[in-house]
């Protein structure tokens, strides 16, 4: 590939703004200032898509209506442990209303299930609510009733729903695998031959970012002070806007899916998978999505039991779940019990970090706690330990940041602790262990915004309702899927269409990609028209791991530049010049030797030899490469968040009362965006900090808070005030230099209100949430 | 940090895992194993965390031999 060497802004303005050169290659744009100095981008423009969202204009898949549409509904276990001996759908199917029923079946019979299985081959309930059949009707309510008709002969099995009780040795088993798996041989950066034996898997020692490293015995030894502590964090449950749900309608020359996924290209490749279809006959559609933090990426059972119902009844068939169902099957953020051993050095050097955890994914894996403690210190002697445990419950879900959550609760309140002990101010202690320049950074604009001069010690603020002030810090890395590809399109009639399959999951990847076209073309955002969210688009990258912006904004800018020479080389002629000697900004394209000679871009595009003009891009590899493999980039996607709450000493009661949360993303590409992604990350820290958590009874297998009222998501009065501090950080990685922000607005919240719960009461919680029996505990108060 | 090149075992087709950083293995994308504490798998066949076997669904347990595995498509 040719190449050529264009120099980038690099660095924090403010701070330590500098140039790097970069090769890049030759078809690519040339670097973009920082933000001071652009006109879109960076700025606090409007959302695209607003006036459609709060006039209710905007269509979400619970909204779609196609002709002949039927409502689909499933049967879900009552039981959460049980074979599945004969299932007797015959009512349901003659009952008036009803289009079509399934059963889900296993594809191997008896003699080849894991556990005995049965001759008819259903699959085993492992979990009260796993789906079972499912039936098609003219509404939702003869749905259910048809639901009602189908009769279950259950074999009941013993069953364990505790992370505790789950690891003794008499404990029922989720799965019968007792096995010693061999190595995986070449490739990938997990571990090989990690075991499974009862309901325990692991342990997990190492990733991608490596194993075990020095010898942490001898580490503790040569410590002055150590810190060491058990830290439990609850189950939290998957709440979106939008529950999770599909409309198939599967017609005989191809299957349309409407779905509220964050990945439109896996659910597609999922489909065609599952029903032995091409893929180019399966098509995905999310063009308005109410929210997904990491549950929303698959097909999903319910997606699979509308394809049937679809494909059996011949009509289209609505599949959404409820929010009973969203929250015992459609995932959760697994609960965690973490041992945590931290050694220093009177200067606060680290010199040993132990970490053992359990957690719970429930019938699923996934319940590590992440590796913040493996990354974000520098510390030279570290091992961790991480077990999943099955029980008979819900499946777990990426959720926002997976583990990492887990993890800095564990992490940041030893390191507060330790500061303590250190008899230094938490700051402090982080700018001698902590390398990341862009921290540091936050950690002081942080600081000042915060006034976290006002902090007392703990537990000394008079009076019974005790403020406390504490703050928590987090590290993610910047994630890239090269699989992203925009096409833009320019009509003769001026319209400029912006096209790729990625999906807006809320968070306005619409706007961006507006803003990123419109810079490079030198016009309004509002005079972009985005059409995302259609697999007929080229692919786009899922939205997980914070990797939309990073992956889908350089393609975007490189696929305006394309169309903007491909414009420049048909007007250079009218202009009296060559197409390397124009501009484009303000609606017109410029002769850069005579400025007095240009055109309105809306008239270049009247004179285009073609109706339309088309160019496409896909992201390309990072300028300067990768720093692993060809996903994983160079940089820190950095937070510092600093917390104040009252704690009321005789009702337990935590307020939450401010929140000042200083991010970086590389190049900000729309200010207002960030706030709001940030101000969510922050309530739903919050809201974890203190609220969301699953109750489940022991004595029956099923969630006792699946809805909204007793499982509790805070309201507006308690909702801290926030304020956020975007810091730009540059690199010259890409054409835009942009990245996320979803996963790094939500790890440090949690965390940084129990260091200042502590603050205030003087007394530390080592268990999410913080419940105001908790704090009445840790007071002796009862 | 070491660097890792995709695993050369061949999964099931139809065993699909998301890591922690949004990534999806798998399928058409190629298998890292990048982190597996903080994966979730799935069986796409089964719609789940247990196969059709009623197993666990789990990348070294999705390979040739298992009764319900089937090679990917090459």
């Amino acid at each position: 590939m040719d190449t050529k060497k264009v120099k980038f802004p690099h660095g924090i303005p403010g701070h330590n703004l500098s140039e790097v050169e970069r090769e890049i290659p030759t078809g690519e744009p040339p670097a973009w200032p920082i933000n001071d100095d652009l006109k879109v981008v960076g700025k606090r423009v409007k959302r695209t898509d607003a006036l459609a969202k709060v006039t209710g204009a905007a269509k979400y898949t619970s909204d779609i209506q196609l002709q002949g549409m039927l409502f689909g509904r499933m049967l879900r276990s009552n039981y959460p442990h049980a074979k599945i001996k004969s299932i007797d759908t015959s009512a349901a199917e003659k009952y008036d209303g009803v289009y079509a029923v399934h059963v889900f079946k296993n594809a191997v019979g008896m003699a080849q299930a894991k556990d005995g299985g049965n001759s008819a081959g259903f699959p085993d309930v492992k979990f009260a609510g796993q789906p079972i059949a499912g039936v098609a009707a003219i509404s939702v309510d003869v749905a259910e009733e048809a639901l009602k008709l189908i009769k279950v002969d259950y074999e009941y099995l013993p069953f364990v729903v505790d992370l505790e009780e789950a690891q003794k040795p008499e404990a029922p088993v989720v799965f019968k695998t007792d096995v010693d798996q061999e190595d995986r041989g070449g490739g990938g950066g997990g571990q090989s031959g990690l075991k499974t034996k009862g309901n325990l898997r692991g342990p997990s020692t190492s990733s991608f970012f490596g194993g075990p490293r020095g010898d942490v015995e001898k580490g503790f030894e040569t410590a002055d002070f150590i810190v060491e502590h058990v830290y439990r964090t609850q189950v939290h449950t998957h709440c979106s806007l939008e529950t999770h749900g599909v409309v198939v309608d599967w017609r005989p020359d191809n299957v349309t899916i409407y779905a509220s996924t964050q990945n439109t290209n896996s659910v597609r490749h999922e489909f065609a998978e599952m029903f032995d279809l091409p893929k180019s006959k399966v098509r995905v559609i999310t063009e308005f999505m109410g929210g997904g933090f990491g549950a929303k990426h698959s097909l999903g059972n319910f997606g699979v039991m509308a394809g049937h119902l679809s494909k059996k009844s011949g009509r289209p068939v609505s599949m959404m779940l409820d929010r009973k169902e969203e929250h015992i099957s459609s995932g959760n953020r697994p609960n965690s019990v973490q041992y945590l051993k931290i050694g220093a050095k009177k200067d606060g050097t680290l010199t040993a970090i132990k970490q053992k955890s359990h957690g719970t994914a429930g019938v699923g894996l996934g319940a590590g706690v992440g590796r913040i403690a493996q990354v974000m210190y520098e510390c030279p002697n570290f091992s961790t330990e991480q077990y999943d445990v099955f029980t008979h419950a819900g499946p777990g879900a990426a959720w926002r940041a997976p583990g990492n959550v887990q993890g800095a609760f564990g992490l940041e309140q030893a390191m507060d602790e330790l500061a303590e002990k250190l008899n230094m101010d938490p700051l402090a202690l982080r700018d001698v262990i902590d390398k990341s320049d862009v921290r540091k950074v936050e950690r002081q604009r942080g600081a000042k915004q915060f006034d976290w001069s006002r902090r007392k010690k703990p537990g000394s603020d008079s009076g019974t309702v005790k403020k406390g002030l504490g703050m928590a810090q987090s590290t993610w890395p910047r994630f890239v899927n090269l699989n992203s590809t925009v096409e833009i399109r320019a009509y003769k009639d001026g319209a400029i269409e912006v096209r790729s399959g990625v999906q807006d999951i809320g968070t306005g990847t619409k706007t961006i990609l507006a803003q990123v076209v419109a810079e490079e073309l030198g016009m309004k955002p509002e005079d972009i028209t985005i059409r995302i969210g259609d697999t007929l688009f080229p692919t786009g990258p899922g939205s997980g791991g914070s990797i939309v912006t990073g992956s889908i904004t350089p393609p975007a800018r490189n696929a305006a530049y394309k169309l903007k020479l491909e414009l420049f080389d048909q007007v250079a002629k009218e202009l009296e010049t060559v197409s390397s000697k124009l501009s484009m900004s303000g609606g017109f394209i410029v002769s850069q030797e005579d400025n007095s000679k240009k055109i309105a871009v809306k008239d270049a595009l009247k004179k285009m030899r073609t109706e339309q003009i088309t160019t496409s891009a896909s992201r390309s590899d990072d300028y300067g490469g990768f720093k692993m493999g060809s996903f994983l980039a160079h940089g820190d996607l950095g937070s510092v968040q600093f917390a104040e709450v009252s704690v009321d000493t005789e009702t337990g009661f935590v307020k939450v009362d401010k929140i000042v949360a200083a991010h970086s993303c590389g190049r900000p590409l729309n200010i207002t965006q960030l706030e709001g992604q940030i101000n969510g990350g922050v309530i739903q820290g919050v809201s974890y900090a203190l609220y969301e958590y699953r109750v489940m009874d022991n004595e029956t297998g099923h969630q006792m808070n699946g809805n909204l009222d007793q499982y509790k998501l805070p309201f507006a009065m308690e909702i801290p005030e926030i304020e956020t501090i975007i810091v730009e950080d540059y690199g010259g990685r890409s054409s835009t230099d942009a990245y996320g922000i979803g996963e790094p607005a939500n790890i440090a919240t949690a965390v940084a209100v129990a260091n200042a719960v502590y603050n205030a009461i003087g007394v530390r919680i080592y268990e999410l949430p913080i419940t105001p029996d908790k704090v009445l505990k840790a007071l002796n108060k009862i | 940090m070491k660097n890792i090149e995709p695993s050369n075992i061949k999964f099931c087709r139809f065993l699909r895992s998301k890591n922690p950083y949004g990534s999806l293995e798998g399928g058409e994308n190629e298998w890292y194993l990048i982190d597996d504490a903080n994966s979730i798998c799935w069986c796409i066949k089964a719609t789940g965390g247990a196969g059709p076997d009623n197993g666990l669904v789990d990348p070294p347990l999705c390979v040739s031999g298992r009764a319900c595995y089937e090679p990917p498509v090459s």
